[in-house]
């Protein structure tokens, strides 16, 4: 039998140590050097305590700084399901007073969570009558509620925010970046317990409040424009309809209205379909208002002028399509007619003949410049820039059919903005929907620039125009929308009501639209009305000029605009 | 080495000192606390104050809405005039006709 020599087992306890020693320092060269940095973030962690603070979400006003959205300090009840004695006792009463079922409160508290949200932007009164039940585990919390105090007007235009006072539509989407600001945050240094350590630090970050926004709506503006549209809708048995008012020199949209509207405040009531800004995002037909752009190129390429007199036949056949006109010839009505004749009673084919005489090409060409085809820019979110086929992808009769605004579909912001090209005397002007706006933190305001995006065609075909317009307002197919001591420039629209899709069209179902502008020679606004699907009357002249006319004598008093006709010291009687 | 008397004054010296810095201390250190409690009572009043302020402006925003005040105009028989009579100052155009 052989037997170890101590020296031997010496040797073997040694090397058992340093064997163990070197696990050691392996093990801790893993835990200090190959993961310092996992180990460094986690005992960070526990040590440092973060507090965050939320900034104060910034205001929206109007152009007479008048509030639109702000918000106010709302409690939110939480629970912690670990200090609640009575489970079902706790959800009876919670649940009387928040008129959830108790089934509902008792599955949220039924665990032992932390922390669970019971209803959050309780009313003052609900939160005062719970806080008198004294519970234990029912705790609040002071948080920010996003009012909008004019309700439903402007919906479309602000949008709205989530619970988290996130902007989920229009400026509150598009500028929640600013708005919202950045949260601040306290860091402690303490222990597990989270006792603050008598040597920890203390780093703050102070948070940014919202910055505030002022946009270019006249809210009064904006509430007689809603009301009219309203009422004329309501009148003419129409299910909807869209009114964008707007400065055509700085390109302030003053009043944007889409209707049916849906409440801010409450916006989870409305669904999809009426949420979508209808001005921005929908397109429709815009029949003879189009005339407008046509008669224009033609005009500007010195093929004719307003006076120029041409034969304008009944009928008109291009590439196998009759082209009529809305209303048959009276007897004895000759062929003859004057190209301010064919704006003032919207004759197609006199339009469809200027069309051809400028040209697939040039036509084209005058379309995108007058904003067709592309976005506006314009400060809300998800905007369409309409249908418009490349001039490349043109039928025979596409040409004539676009001259009087069928086979092209446009946004009513894209319409509006192209007629303030013709009463801004030839320059387009980008639509402005934001004036102001301050950066977190910030009470300096920023001014957003009004963006001219150069001559479309010259000022004196823009004046040509412009008197076409008027004489259709004096004794064409919009004399209704005539006003005692102003010159109002406009135009008629009636269009087929295109199916959703894009293809063939809704039987009986019609767009009527207005579009005008006054004083004609120096035009203060330009007001577009539009009416979906009317059933007493389909055409422009009688549903939407009604509409129009309202909307213009309310302007005309707010915008203290003078009479253009009326010489000085004249005095004049006014009878509604 | 000091002698004993210097010695003696010395230690009074240095402890009627250190007791005056103790008490000065201690009094600076029980005014700040009232001080601090009395800031943040004010700090709190204020928050306070300001989301009252914030809630009225709310209920006042609310109340003079443009279709509440429509509303109160129209229920207190308020109407546009039929007639109105103009008399024109300045700024004769005459835009009628066709340049």
């Amino acid at each position: 039998m052989v037997t170890k020599t101590p020296l031997k087992r010496l040797n073997i306890l040694t090397l058992g140590i340093v064997c163990f020693m070197g696990i050691i320092v392996l093990r801790l060269l893993y835990l200090q050097v190959i993961k310092h940095e996992f180990y460094n973030e986690k005992s960070q962690n526990q040590i440092n305590k973060v507090y965050t603070i939320f900034p104060n979400r910034g205001q929206i006003f109007d152009r007479h700084q008048v509030p639109l959205a702000f918000s106010r300090p709302v409690f939110s009840a939480y629970a912690i399901p670990t200090q609640i004695k009575s489970k079902p006792a706790f959800a009876r009463q919670v649940a009387a007073i928040t008129g959830q079922s108790e089934a509902r409160v008792f599955s949220l508290i039924n665990n032992q969570l932390a922390f669970i949200w019971i209803k959050r932007k309780v009313s003052p009164e609900m939160a005062k009558a719970l806080q008198a039940l004294e519970l234990e585990g029912l705790n609040f919390v002071q948080e920010d509620l996003r009012i909008y105090p004019q309700h439903d007007l402007l919906a479309h235009v602000l949008g709205f925010v989530g619970i988290d006072n996130q902007g989920l539509g229009g400026i509150e989407y598009q500028f929640d970046r600013q708005l919202q600001g950045a949260p601040g945050r306290i860091v402690l240094e303490g222990d597990p317990l989270g006792y603050r350590l008598v040597t920890g630090k203390r780093q703050t970050r102070r948070q940014l409040d919202g910055g505030d926004i002022t946009i270019t709506i006249d809210s009064y503006l904006q509430y007689v424009a809603q009301k009219a549209l309203e009422a004329g809708i309501a009148e003419n048995g129409a299910v909807g309809g869209q009114v964008v008012m707007m400065d055509p020199q700085t390109g302030d949209v003053l009043a944007l209205v889409d209707s049916p509207a849906f409440d801010s405040n409450h916006w989870r009531e409305s669904t999809d379909a009426i949420r979508k800004n209808s001005v921005v995002t929908d397109v429709y037909e815009p029949g003879s208002v189009f005339k407008l752009v046509t008669v224009a190129a033609a005009i500007n390429e010195g093929l004719v002028t307003s006076r120029s007199v041409m034969t304008v036949p009944e009928t008109l056949s291009i590439g196998g399509r009759t082209i009529r006109e809305a209303h048959g010839r009276a007897t004895g009505e000759t062929d003859t007619r004057s190209v301010s004749e064919i704006i003032e009673k919207s004759l197609n084919v006199g339009t469809s003949l200027l069309a051809m005489k400028i040209g697939h090409q040039r036509f084209y060409r005058y379309i995108t410049q007058f904003g067709f085809g592309a976005p506006t820019q314009i400060e809300v979110p998800a905007e369409s820039r309409g249908i418009l086929n490349h001039v490349s992808k043109w039928s025979k009769p596409d040409i004539a059919m676009i001259s009087f605004g069928q086979g092209v579909a446009v946004t009513p912001i894209q319409m509006a903005s192209a007629v303030s090209v013709i009463a801004n005397n030839g320059v387009r002007v980008k639509p402005r929907l934001v004036w102001k706006i301050a950066q977190p933190h910030s009470l300096a305001m920023q001014a957003v620039p009004i963006k001219a995006q150069g001559r479309v065609i010259s000022e004196k075909t823009a004046k040509e125009v412009k008197a076409m317009m008027a004489d259709t307002v004096r004794q064409g197919t919009a004399t209704a929308a005539q006003i005692p001591g102003y010159t109002i420039g406009g135009k008629t629209g009636t269009a087929q009501k295109v199916r959703v899709g894009g293809i063939g069209y809704e039987p009986g179902k019609y767009i009527a639209s207005f579009i005008g502008f006054f004083p004609v020679q120096k035009p203060r606004v330009v007001i577009l009305v539009i009416v979906d699907s009317p059933t007493k009357s389909i055409y422009g002249g009688t549903v939407a000029i009604p509409i129009f006319r309202q909307i213009a004598l309310a302007t005309i008093d707010h915008l203290s605009i003078p009479s253009d006709q009326w010489a000085p010291g004249q005095r004049a009687q006014w009878v509604e | 080495m000091l002698k004993p008397n210097k010695r003696r004054r010395f230690y009074v010296m240095v402890y009627s000192l250190s007791g005056i810095i103790a008490t000065v201390g201690l009094a600076f250190n029980t005014a700040s606390i009232s001080l601090n409690d009395n800031i943040q009572k004010l700090h709190r009043q204020i928050k306070v104050v300001r989301d009252q302020n914030r809630e009225l402006k709310a209920q006042l925003l609310q109340e003079t809405r443009w279709s509440k005040l429509d509303a109160v105009a129209t229920e207190l028989g308020m109407a546009r005039p039929k007639t109105i009579i103009y008399i024109a100052a300045h700024g004769y155009q005459n835009t009628t006709q066709a340049p």
